[in-house]
Order: C-alpha cells, then sequence, then structure tokens
C-alpha cells in the first residue's frame, strides 16, 4: 500500500521543488523582454532615461528587444543611447 | 490489449506522476507568484472580470485534481478532469492565438516563458497522455465489459 503513494508523493515533492526554484530564479530578474509572444525575464538593465527606446541584443548579432519595467506593454522603458546592450 | 497488466500498470504511474508534477508545479508557482499571477489575468481582455475568482480557483482545481490522482481508486476521475482541464486551457490559447497578439500567459514557472504556439502544442500532448491514461485505466475496462452485458442482458 505504501508503495502505491511511492511516485506520487516523489512527484509532489520534484514539483514544490521545481517551483521554488523557478521563482528564485525570477525573483532575481526585474526587466523583462517580450519575445515571441511571451515575457522572458533578464536581469536590470541600468538604462538612463532619455529618448530612444531602452533595447538589449541577445548575444553578438542576435534579436534584438525592447526592455520592459513589467509584464506589461506600456511599462517600456527609455534609454539615452539607441545602441542595444548586449545580454547572454 | 497491447499491454501486458504490469506494463500497463507502470505506464498508468508514469502518466499520474507526469499530470501531478504538472499541476502541483503550476498550482505552486502561480501561488508563489500571487501579484503578478493576478496582473495577469487583469491584463487579459477575457478574463479580467473574473481575475479575482480564478487567480485562487486555478490553483484550487490544480490541486483538487492533484489529489485525485493521489488516490488508486480515484485515479480515473483525475484523468478525466485532467482531461477537461487541459481542454478548457487549449480552447483558451486557441482563442488567444486567434484574437490577441499581446495577452500575457497567464501560467506558472518556467510555463510562462512558452510562446503561445509551443503552449498549445504542449497542451495538446498533455490532453493525448490524459486520454491514453483512460484508455489504460482497469476502470475503464470494468465500464466497457458492465456496458457490454447489459447490452446483452437486454437483449434476452
Amino acid at each position: 500500500m505504501k508503495t502505491k503513494f511511492l511516485l506520487p508523493v516523489l512527484a509532489a515533492i520534484f514539483a514544490m521543488g521545481m517551483s521554488f526554484t523557478t521563482i528564485s530564479t525570477n525573483l532575481n530578474a526585474s526587466d523583462y523582454i517580450y519575445n515571441n509572444g511571451s515575457w522572458q525575464p533578464i536581469s536590470e538593465q541600468s538604462c538612463q532615461a532619455g529618448p530612444h527606446n531602452c533595447r538589449v541584443q541577445l548575444g553578438q548579432g542576435g534579436q534584438i528587444f525592447d526592455v520592459y519595467d513589467e509584464m506589461n506593454l506600456s511599462t517600456k522603458k527609455t534609454s539615452a543611447s539607441s545602441l542595444p546592450k548586449v545580454i547572454k | 490489449m497491447f499491454f501486458t497488466p504490469n506494463q500497463k500498470h507502470w505506464i498508468l504511474e508514469g502518466i499520474t506522476f507526469l499530470f501531478i508534477l504538472l499541476f502541483i508545479y503550476a498550482a505552486a508557482s502561480k501561488l508563489l507568484a500571487y501579484e503578478q499571477f493576478k496582473a495577469q489575468l487583469e491584463q487579459s481582455p477575457f478574463l479580467s472580470s473574473f481575475a479575482d475568482f480564478l487567480v485562487w480557483g486555478v490553483p484550487a482545481t490544480e490541486l483538487v485534481i492533484a489529489t485525485l490522482l493521489f488516490w488508486p481508486k480515484l485515479k480515473l476521475e483525475g484523468f478525466w478532469c485532467s482531461f477537461i482541464l487541459m481542454m478548457i486551457f487549449t480552447i483558451y490559447i486557441i482563442i488567444v492565438l486567434n484574437f490577441s497578439e499581446s495577452i500575457p500567459c497567464s501560467c506558472g514557472g518556467v510555463i510562462s516563458t512558452f510562446s503561445w504556439t509551443q503552449h498549445l502544442i504542449f497542451n495538446i500532448g498533455f490532453i493525448l497522455i490524459a486520454l491514453f491514461g483512460i484508455f489504460l485505466n482497469p476502470e475503464t475496462d470494468k465500464i466497457i465489459v458492465g456496458s457490454a452485458k447489459g447490452l446483452s442482458f437486454n437483449k434476452k
């Protein structure tokens, strides 16, 4: 009888562990990019306020994205520079 | 039919494991990031009116289904509920894909980094797994055999 509950209990423990790990990873992210219809957390970008959009490039020669403060399209960050910052 | 009883048992255990992992992970991620989940629901034009209810209702439903799957006697009901819930999520995704482009995913953990198309494929995969679990469940066999017996009894 005990073995019948072994796998479900293991699944529950794994799930709890995974969710805490994901949350702690996401908490480190304070900015976001909107990539292919979904939000992707990135580290805080130090864009100084300016006339341009704050932008990041995913790797050298990679795709360029606007940076958002929150997971909300109305929270786009601005920058003094027009050049995107390359992030990994 | 195609599997020995032992193979059926382990496949069902595997499917149960996957669904418990999915539902508890999704529910815990939503509850741990409560404010973020609520904000995402409020941004959705389809769900914003029900955001206060759904912010608790969705994780609670996921946890109830995971609990059903824990108990061998309630596993079939658990698979049916999993199938229905995944169908509801999939219909929502299809609506989003057809009527909107900028709704954030109101889902938890790493699943929230999926694009809507990836999410759709993921959900269809789990719908098929749930159906497979229902098909392999010994209780389903009993129901089919029982109704077949009932039919033959009625003929007499």
